[in-house]
């Protein structure tokens, strides 16, 4: 048993070598890194962040509106600052380049959504949902007689 | 194997290394986008291939103590063939050795854990991050190689094995250490990314985000960790409490307080970007209380029950720490532009407010619990004399401060964030104020009023769960009247879609159980330490105790947990003359090693340790510990020529011998020690603690994954169409 | 002088709370400290009605009860001077002759210390032994 022990130890070193050195030599040799896109990946990812919070801020402020800890004035005032915002990130991620990401990113999306919903409906869903229903201007059907 | 599990240990040294490295040249030094991203991904699977590797040294390890491989010294140290299973098992972090195996082990996996959880993000902070964590795991692995190596072997292999500290053979131990040591490495992940974010210049909500998860993560732990460890001081050790403000419990419960005031003020942070300063301080302090933690116990540098002497580690973490405070007060006051408020407070009624004072508080118990854990250093440093205060100075100061931690406890759900209304705040603060008010007055008219700390407390406690209750009420009231859901139904979805919220909620619920177990318990217990005679009775509390009878069994005790013989006592209980119940305590005699000992001797002359019997009920447990007197005059004789007949090989000899030592025992059983408590309502300290870990995984669950998410939305869109249709 | 905000209002009185609170913590603990002393310290500097926090190591053959009264003797961890130490209360499992105990005590009669109901502590035996000599590692 002890005889099998420097063989074992060396095979982890070359497995551990060969994994851990993978990314850099599929650079070094192939000229390409393994993981690409991923900036462009982190700024979608850091907007879906701000919007999420957005989101579960304006969900609070309605259950408190609605258990009448909040008064109205003051819930309306949010949810339109809050709206406003929210609207601003859906735009920054549409700009992003949302619309050509894999189906998996798009269900990423609804995932915070279903997450962050708050315990009622609130109307802003409704509003976004009915702007996005409304079909887009076709660039290409316009050119078509 | 040891070969095997050194080699890993060497590896893991180099592996290190070469991470670190690759870390900081993708950050500083790599020009090309694709360069960064080779040496990151580099870097990333160097913590993996820790991982990997200590997960092998553990299992080198965990095979040696199944196996009883004496070859090892840890093994020969803390384990032998007498050692039950289970206590073998885990007897791998009784040990200096095992336990900081144990640490990089885990360090490791949770390292690798948000690695995987953070693949395509974080960016600027991960090469950081990643440094810092590997770093860290090299310095533990370093202590194990050149300091405490766990596959150190012995060239004469025992016979048999020391054994597990018999005071260690309790089933809470088993998990206590695993649970705590995940409390540390958890709290080092926050600590990372927030100084990998803080040299990267990029402190953002997704990193908000994913840090609240560790943070929460590494306060479960450690409260289910500190929580086990008070339940073996209850229920094993020989004291009857169940925290006695040792440096070592403080230790684990300062990271705790820290995390608990950085969970909060985060929320601030994120809706607000308030409070960037201080989140950032919280977190750095938060990762170093959890090394000082550790270090606490490691060094010796304390007089404390688990302090045993000065050890070789010391020096090293202290050189540590002296870096980790030195980078993180570097760090924050070089990055205090990226962490400018963006907003100020708006109105002192407003739950940043709540918060904010809430963290004031913690912190403020933190700073009393740090103050006095480390005041016989801080005394000789000043006043050149060593000194150390007692739990009555704790008491002092701890407890007003926990009763304020309560009442805000209570307060901060019924504020809104921004501003409240004074008009809704009245409306809603009214009826549960009144609640506390109530149970302030029952129990002062009730006959409580002994005691005003305890009355304030549990008033408080009373007045913070009627509000949670308030607003579960509240909310299913709204989602009722809106949704149209029954009631039952809309709970579940009022917490499933604010899991968050909610689970806070029951965190807080359970806190306030804990703390009116505290508070009754240790006010209105009655102790009575007394020697009994077989027939005699003594009254404690409104019970009486009368012992009436001797117990004693050979190899076979009660706990099961390898003692030779395990003698004890049948008390009867009883209340105004009627029999509750009867309660058995014992205590097992366990073997030694230590040489001079006669054959016989040495199957009992080991650690002696106390079996506490408890009777458990919701309204208090009767606690009872016996010290049985087997050294009588007779008893001693009747060993010392058993020493003298018996062969030292001979274990049916020696097991006859014992037999009739026992025999005489029972005969003619001397008068034994017995320390009896009655604890009204400790129950709660339990379930309040399970209730608020439970109301923390609550806030743990993460969303449904996108397959899921996607199901859903067929199956609520194929519902939509039939109804339509 | 332009007027304070009411930000820098706030964090000055909360600052100056947080220093009043830290003082009187700083100064009570100097106060109600006992010192930590070992039995050679304790027999030289006792004053009485003053309590010490004793360390020291069980001195061997010196355990002994009467009634509710355990009589004991602690040493220097270097060996040395002893004291006698009458304690009443909890006795920690691990308590034995020869291991480390830390006791709160105050003079007594006849040159003998009163041990601090329930104030017993016994250091964990050798959990962290000192690693194997080298003439038995391999």
């Amino acid at each position: 048993m002890e005889g099998v022990v420097p063989l074992l130890a060396l095979l982890l070193l070359l497995v551990i070598a060969a994994f851990v050195s993978a990314p850099v030599r599929s650079w070094l040799f192939e000229g390409r890194a393994r993981e690409e896109g991923g900036e462009r990946r982190e700024r979608l990812e850091a907007l879906r962040a701000e919007r999420t919070a957005r989101l579960r801020e304006l969900a609070d402020a309605e259950l408190d509106f609605r258990s009448g800890k909040l008064e109205e004035q003051a819930f309306l005032a949010m949810k339109e600052r809050l709206g406003r915002e929210v609207l601003a990130l859906d735009q920054a991620l549409r700009d992003g380049g949302l619309a050509d990401l894999e189906e998996g990113d798009r269900v990423a999306e609804k995932e915070d959504r279903e997450d962050d919903r708050p315990a009622v409906e609130v109307s802003l869903q409704h509003r976004s949902a009915a702007k996005r229903s409304r079909p887009a201007a076709d660039p290409e059907g316009a050119g078509q007689a | 194997m040891a070969g095997l599990g050194r080699a890993c240990l060497l590896l893991i040294l180099a592996v290190c290394a070469y991470g670190i490295g690759a870390g900081l040249y993708s950050a500083r030094f790599a020009r090309a986008r694709g360069e960064r991203e080779s040496w990151l991904d580099s870097a990333r699977r160097c913590i993996y291939a820790v991982a990997l590797l200590t997960t092998v040294a553990m299992a080198v390890l965990e095979v040696a103590f199944l196996r009883n491989d004496f070859r090892f010294y840890t093994v020969a140290t803390t384990s032998s063939r007498t050692t039950p299973e289970l206590y073998r098992a885990a007897a791998i972090w009784a040990s200096q050795e095992g336990s900081l195996l144990l640490w990089t082990w885990l360090l490791s996996l949770w390292s690798s854990l948000i690695l995987l959880l953070t693949r395509r993000r974080l960016r600027d902070a991960a090469p950081y991050a990643i440094s810092i964590l590997l770093g860290l795991c090299a310095f533990f692995d370093a202590l194990m190689v050149f300091y405490a190596n766990p596959f150190n072997t012995l060239r004469r292999i025992p016979a048999e094995g020391d054994g597990l500290d018999p005071l260690l053979r309790f089933p809470t131990m088993i998990l206590h250490p695993p649970m705590l040591y995940s409390g540390y490495t958890l709290a080092m992940i926050p600590f990372a990314f927030g100084a990998g974010a803080l040299i990267a210049r990029r402190i953002d909500a997704q990193w908000i985000r994913l840090i609240r998860r560790f943070a929460l993560a590494s306060w479960l732990f450690l409260g289910i960790g500190i929580l086990l460890g008070a339940r073996w001081s209850f229920a094993e050790l020989g004291w009857g409490g169940y925290w006695g403000w040792d440096p070592v419990e403080n230790a684990a419960l300062l990271p705790w307080l820290t995390g608990t005031a950085f969970i909060h003020s985060l929320m601030i942070q994120e809706r607000r970007g308030m409070l960037k300063v201080w989140n950032a301080s919280l977190v750095l302090a938060t990762g170093t209380l959890a090394v000082m933690g550790t270090f606490l116990v490691r060094s010796g540098v304390l007089d404390s029950i688990h302090a045993f002497g000065a050890s070789t580690l010391g020096v090293p973490f202290l050189v540590l720490i002296a870096l980790l405070i030195g980078g993180s007060i570097y760090l924050v006051v070089s990055r205090r532009p990226l962490l400018r408020s963006e907003h100020r407070l708006e109105s002192l009624l407003s739950r940043e407010a709540a918060f904010l004072a809430n963290n004031l508080v913690l912190v403020g118990l933190g700073f009393v619990v740090f103050w006095g854990t480390y005041f016989p250093l801080i005394s000789k440093v000043v006043a050149g004399q060593q000194s150390s205060v007692g739990p009555p100075w704790f008491d002092r100061y701890t407890v007003p401060l926990a009763l304020v931690l309560v009442a805000l406890t209570g307060l901060g759900p019924l504020i809104p964030w921004r501003r409240a209304s004074l008009a809704g705040l009245r409306r809603h603060l009214l009826p549960p104020l009144a609640v506390g008010a109530a149970v302030g007055l029952g129990l002062a008219v009730g006959g409580l009023g002994s005691s005003p700390s305890a009355v304030a407390a549990v008033s408080l406690c009373a007045f913070a769960i009627a509000v949670t209750a308030g607003e579960v009420v509240r909310g299913v009231r709204v989602r009722t009247a809106v949704a149209h859901e029954l009631p039952a139904v809309a709970l579940i979805r009022l917490v499933a879609r604010n899991r968050r919220r909610y689970g806070g909620y029951l965190v807080h619920v359970g806190i306030a159980l804990l703390l009116i177990g505290v508070a009754v318990s240790s006010s209105f217990m009655r102790q009575q330490e007394r020697q009994l005679a077989v027939g005699q009775a003594v009254k404690v509390g409104p019970y009486t105790v009368r012992y009436v009878k001797p117990t004693a069994s050979l190899l076979n005790g009660p706990d099961h947990t390898g003692a030779t013989i395990d003698v004890g006592a049948v008390l009867e209980v009883s209340r105004n003359g009627r029999r509750q119940f009867l309660i058995k305590p014992s205590e097992g005699f366990y073997p030694t090693t230590e040489a001079g000992q006669g054959p016989v001797s040495a199957l009992i002359g080991g650690q002696a340790v106390s079996h506490i019997a408890i009777s458990a009920g919701i309204g208090g447990d009767f606690w009872s510990a016996i010290e049985p007197n087997i050294h009588t005059p007779r008893l001693t004789e009747i060993l010392e020529r058993a020493n003298r007949i018996v062969q030292p090989t001979n274990a049916t000899e020696a097991a006859v011998a014992l037999a009739v030592l026992l025999r005489e025992y029972l005969r003619e059983a001397p008068p034994a020690q017995f320390n009896l408590i009655s604890y009204p309502f400790v129950e709660w300290v339990w379930l309040g603690g399970l209730v608020g870990l439970l109301g923390a995984l609550i806030a743990l669950i993460p969303p449904p994954p996108p397959l899921l998410a996607r199901a859903r939305a067929k199956v609520g869109s194929l519902v939509g169409a039939v109804a339509e249709g | 002088m332009a007027r304070p905000s009411r930000q820098t209002i706030r964090l000055t009185v909360t600052l100056s709370l947080a220093v009043i609170l830290a003082c009187g913590l700083i100064y009570t603990s100097f106060s109600a400290a006992n010192p930590t002393v070992d039995p050679t310290t304790l027999l030289k500097e006792a004053q009485p009605g003053r309590a010490y926090e004793l360390t020291g190591v069980v001195v061997a053959h010196s355990v002994r009860r009467v009634g509710e009264t355990l009589t004991f003797q602690i040493a220097d961890r270097q060996g040395g001077a002893a004291v006698t130490v009458d304690y009443s209360g909890e006795v920690p499992d691990p308590f034995r002759e020869g291991r480390e105990v830390i006791v709160t005590v105050r003079r007594g009669p006849g040159g003998t210390f009163v041990g601090e109901r329930n104030s017993l502590i016994t250091k964990c035996p050798s959990k962290y032994k000192a690693a194997p000599p080298a003439a038995n590692r391999s």
